[in-house]
């Protein structure tokens, strides 16, 4: 019983660093634009269809791979933020969000007609046995995920905190009109701040879906909710809070799988989140807003 | 060294301005005085590149500038003080400071212009680390000041920098205001304190209903009776 916790808890955190790093890009997005993106996940997928034709045509490895997949993801964000965003900046929040929906089902639809089966093989970044510490099974690719989220958080991080470019971006976030008196070119920030939040999420699902080993047209649907659910987890477009909402999002999937099965799982997700949601509204009451500010 | 000409403002039918003719010399201070509702905001927005003109032009130096945006404005050296300070509140002094440098291209050398801009602003120097929004009123107006000179700027626009301020405060903005040419800075200052505005200003524009009513030297048009009973009676009665 305790190993079986002390397993799981690996488990969930290693999974949730992907959950981690999805919610950072989610994050950066809706911190500085206080918009949802919900192409967010298919966009990442459309890197990773790229990256699985590039396997499949050219047989290329899985640096050329993820390079692929990375850059790919980062270029479909590009198409959204134009489409999207671009066009709707400082007003319609929900124009936005509506009409990244309908990118969405458009980008599905490329994703098919680019490879119509159901599954394609996604090559492994590692292909090498799961070994044990202290009677705890650790699989090589997992602790990659894992590295690179707290990688990617420290540089998000530092990068938010400590250059120009973050302080600019801070402003932004907290107040358009403001930002551009000051000569901030807040539609540039926007642009970068999106691009690089594709090329994060183009990361994290390069990591996951090479730890899977397979890529299917879920995927996008995918992504974009587990990245929402622990962005909202941690309380909306703070850093911090992302990654917490990611490895909490992780972990009680782990615990929930291994003693409910996959039905219950998502519903103790779904119960966590309405818990959060409340407990903040109930903490959050009075105060203007409940968002935190990147 | 700034040169509007026929400038036109307006929000979708309404116009804000209505063709407006204005020069700012290098070095030298001019104020826009008008009632609230005048346009001397949209004039300031127009010069910034805030708000696009619909009609006329504005050279900064000899260049166009009216179809620039306000990145590109402010790198050519145009700082603009907003109405209501504007400030980040829950941003510290010093990250507030360092955002009025944008244009300085990078964080050590906007580092750099905080230390030499701080020399006239002792007060802010030993609450950098403070927020913002822990600044009393005329705090607040020196920060939004020291955040606009952090752009090292040519010609500083100010909106109604003594908003709301204490007769004290007032005073302190206003001297801070009439050191500027001395430092190579023009101000382009609109104010609805008539007294001190001329009084610190080389010459003035009369603005209401986006029209500029009279213009001359300061000096004169503080003692033009029209002037006086236009602008001296109902804008600071309480005064
Ligand atoms: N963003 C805006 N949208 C629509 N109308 C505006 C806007 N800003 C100002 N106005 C209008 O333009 C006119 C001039 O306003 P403004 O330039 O702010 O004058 P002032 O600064 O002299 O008080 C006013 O009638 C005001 O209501
Ligand atoms: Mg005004």
């Amino acid at each position: 019983m305790a190993h079986d916790l002390a397993q799981n808890t690996v488990d969930g955190l290693m999974t949730g660093s992907a959950y981690a790093m999805l919610a950072l890009g989610f994050t950066l997005i809706f911190g500085v634009m206080r918009r949802l993106n919900l192409s967010y996940g298919p966009s990442i997928m459309i890197g990773a269809y790229l990256g699985t034709l590039v396997h499949l045509q050219f047989g290329m490895g899985a640096a050329v791979v993820a390079l692929v997949t990375v850059l790919g993801a980062v270029a479909a964000g590009f198409y959204v933020e134009r489409l999207c965003f671009a066009p709707m900046r400082g007003q319609a929040a929900t124009a936005s969000m509506v009409a990244s929906f309908a990118i969405w089902m458009q980008l599905e639809e490329l994703a098919t007609l680019l490879l119509p089966r159901h599954s394609y093989p996604f090559p492994a970044l590692i292909a090498r046995p799961p070994f044990e510490i202290a009677g705890i099974l650790i699989r090589a690719d997992r602790l990659l995920t894992l590295g690179a989220a707290i990688a990617a958080m420290l540089a998000l991080w530092l990068l938010v905190h400590r250059s120009r470019f973050g302080l600019a971006l801070r402003a932004t976030a907290r107040d358009r009109a403001t930002a551009r008196h000051l000569g901030i070119d807040v539609d540039r920030i926007g642009l970068i701040a999106f691009l690089g939040a594709s090329a994060l999420g183009g990361l994290a699902g390069m990591l996951v879906i090479a730890a899977d080993q397979q890529i299917t047209p879920m995927f996008g649907m995918w992504a974009t909710f587990k990245g929402l659910v622990a962005m909202m987890l941690g309380g909306l477009g703070s850093i911090p809070g992302a990654v917490i909402g990611g490895l909490l999002l992780g972990v009680v999937e782990a615990h929930g799988q291994w003693f409910f099965g996959p039905q219950l799982r998502d519903l103790l997700v779904y119960a966590l989140l309405f818990l959060c949601l409340v407990l903040r509204a109930g903490i959050g009451a009075g105060v203007p807003s409940a968002e935190r500010r990147i | 060294m700034l040169d509007c000409t026929e400038l036109g403002v307006r929000y979708d039918a309404l116009p804000a301005v209505r063709g407006v003719t204005l020069g700012v010399p290098s070095a030298r201070i001019v104020c826009v005085l008008g009632p609230n509702g005048a346009g001397k905001s949209s004039l300031l927005g127009a010069i910034s590149g805030q708000v696009r003109p619909v009609a006329g032009s504005i050279r900064f130096d000899g260049e166009a500038i009216e179809m620039l945006p306000p990145h590109a404005i402010t790198a050519r050296g145009i700082a603009h003080v907003p109405e209501g300070r504007m400030l980040f509140g829950d941003l510290s002094l010093r990250e507030n400071l360092l955002l009025g440098a944008h244009n300085a291209g990078s964080l050590a050398r906007a580092a750099d212009r905080l230390d030499a801009t701080l020399d006239a602003f002792p007060m802010l120097r030993s609450r950098l680390d403070e927020p913002a929004g822990m600044l009393s009123g005329g705090q607040a107006q020196m920060l939004a000041l020291a955040r606009g000179l952090m752009a090292a700027p040519k010609l500083i626009l100010l909106d109604e920098p003594s908003l709301g301020l204490s007769p004290k405060a007032t005073a302190d903005v206003f001297r801070l205001v009439a050191a500027l040419p001395a430092r190579g800075v023009a101000v382009l200052l609109v104010e609805q304190n008539v007294r001190r505005a001329l009084a610190v200003s080389g010459y003035a524009y009369l603005m209401r209903n986006g029209l500029f009513q009279a213009q001359g030297p300061a000096a004169e048009l503080m003692r033009d009776p029209m002037v006086q009973d236009a602008y001296f009676g109902d804008l600071h009665a309480g005064e």
